[in-house]
């Protein structure tokens, strides 16, 4: 060692001891690690929903409908990806894997390697939420809660906004008769709408979200061949069963 | 409490553990790295001998602070030359400056040992050698040149460049056979056949 080194090292000691300099607790770094961790487990999660989002609008008969009414079946199924889900899915995803760099080992993995990891483990977590039905519920509590997620994310909202198609939905606002009742539809357009008695769901009450089949007769004024629920009928391998609707008070 | 003598002969590692009972234990990691790191600052920066000596004590109070961060299945050295390569490159984006290499810092040994048979072909003169490995490594792609300095000047192994460059091994090896055919591009355009190995 010579004086030189000697002077450097004593100059840092000095600073450290003038200035009060300690290190950092360990409890910071585990802290640390932890949470960039439980990000990628969130951003994982997110992942998997938005898959199940995604088998849930593929494989519902909405696709099926929306074509059988008229809709280009390409058009429809780009207007079936849910866009939010995936942008919010990527974003977690380059926020995880950008942590990740400062984690131990995080930065051993390339990003290829580490986004087809995300997708294939997200494909995987979202089959087992559409079985068990966590998709579709999510879905359905966004829809019910936050206005916004509707009007701005909701491809299946986009795809029962189509009047001219005979294809309208929304929530129950008034019920007229046993038939009839008033329907505020996604673009809070108020519809009366004439329901036929053989429709497939016999009750509708107020607050209740449906999907209504059939025609404009009139300005906003719509005949109902077929009222379905608003949230899908979930996979039957898993038995999941629907919430039935609530009857009509008498 | 003072430097113990036998603290001289501990690992890394081991001093790593004093320090955190005894701070002054650090002087002997410091005096053990300062000459390494401080060639290795003035190499990868354009740093005057006093800036890279202030980016070496901010890299190694900064270190100081992160001991306890410190992953003991690494080794110290790479932890040390990855935050000082950080720091180094902090203090040219405060500077504004280019992050452009310098190799002549290197004494002729080093480059001698950069030149060696083990690491080159070639049928020129070591003198000869050494003023033309300096220029092609002056001439070379900034990504390039880190991975070369720090697998032939600084003799670290893949893992530890991984390490210290934050990128993937495979990575490393990708950009240290490009690296290889540029520096072979390059010599060949100052009129010398020169191979890495």
């Amino acid at each position: 060692m010579n004086e030189h080194e000697q002077a450097f090292s004593d100059a840092v000691l000095l600073k450290i001891k003038d200035e009060h300099i300690t290190p950092k607790p360990r409890w910071e770094f585990l802290l640390k690690d932890s949470a960039i961790w439980i990000a990628g487990g969130a951003s994982l999660l997110v992942g998997g929903l938005a898959v199940s989002v995604i088998i849930n609008l593929l494989t519902s008969e909405d696709f099926a409908i929306a074509v059988a009414r008229g809709a280009n079946p390409l058009a429809m199924f780009f207007a079936s990806i849910p866009y939010f889900w995936i942008l919010f899915f990527v974003a977690f995803l380059f926020i995880t894997r950008y942590n990740l760099i400062y984690t131990k080992r995080g930065y051993a993995y390339t990003l290829p390697v580490f986004a087809v990891a995300s997708i294939a483990i997200s494909g995987v977590l979202g089959v087992i939420f559409y079985g068990i039905g966590i998709g579709p519920d999510i879905e359905s509590e966004l829809t019910e809660r936050i206005p916004a997620y509707v009007q701005i994310a909701h491809p299946r909202a986009i795809l029962w906004s189509h009047p001219e198609r005979g294809m309208i939905a929304g929530v129950v606002v008034g019920v007229d008769d046993d038939h009839d009742f008033i329907l505020q539809d996604f673009r809070s357009t108020m519809w009366t709408v004439e329901a036929d008695a053989s429709n497939t769901l016999p009750v509708t009450v107020p607050g209740m979200r449906v999907r209504c089949l059939g025609d404009v007769v009139g300005p906003n004024e719509f005949r109902a061949m077929q009222i379905l629920p608003w949230k899908p009928p979930a996979p039957s391998f898993f038995r999941y069963q629907i919430p039935q609707p609530r009857p009509r008070p008498k | 409490m003072l430097v113990q003598p036998e603290w001289r002969e501990s690992s890394d590692e081991e001093l790593v553990r004093l320090t955190l009972k005894y701070p002054d234990a650090f002087g002997v990691i410091m005096m053990r790295y300062e000459p390494k790191l401080l060639r290795y600052v003035r190499t990868i920066s354009r740093a005057s001998k006093e800036e890279a000596e202030d980016i070496l004590q901010e890299a190694f109070l900064k270190a100081y602070r992160n001991l306890n961060g410190f992953d003991t299945d690494q080794k110290y050295s790479s932890w040390m030359y990855r935050i000082v390569r950080n720091e180094t490159i902090s203090w040219h984006r405060k500077m504004s400056a280019r992050a452009e290499g310098r190799t002549d810092i290197y004494s002729a040994e080093d480059l001698s040992h950069f030149a060696s048979k083990e690491h080159i072909i070639s049928k020129l003169e070591q003198d000869q050698l050494h003023g033309i490995v300096r220029n092609v490594l002056d001439t070379m792609d900034k990504k390039y040149r880190d991975v070369l300095i720090l697998k032939y000047l600084e003799d670290r192994e893949y893992k530890d460049i991984s390490f210290i460059l934050q990128k993937p091994m495979g990575t490393i090896a990708t950009l240290l056979n490009r690296a290889k055919k540029q520096f072979r591009e390059v010599a060949k355009r100052c009129g010398t056949d020169l191979e890495l190995l």
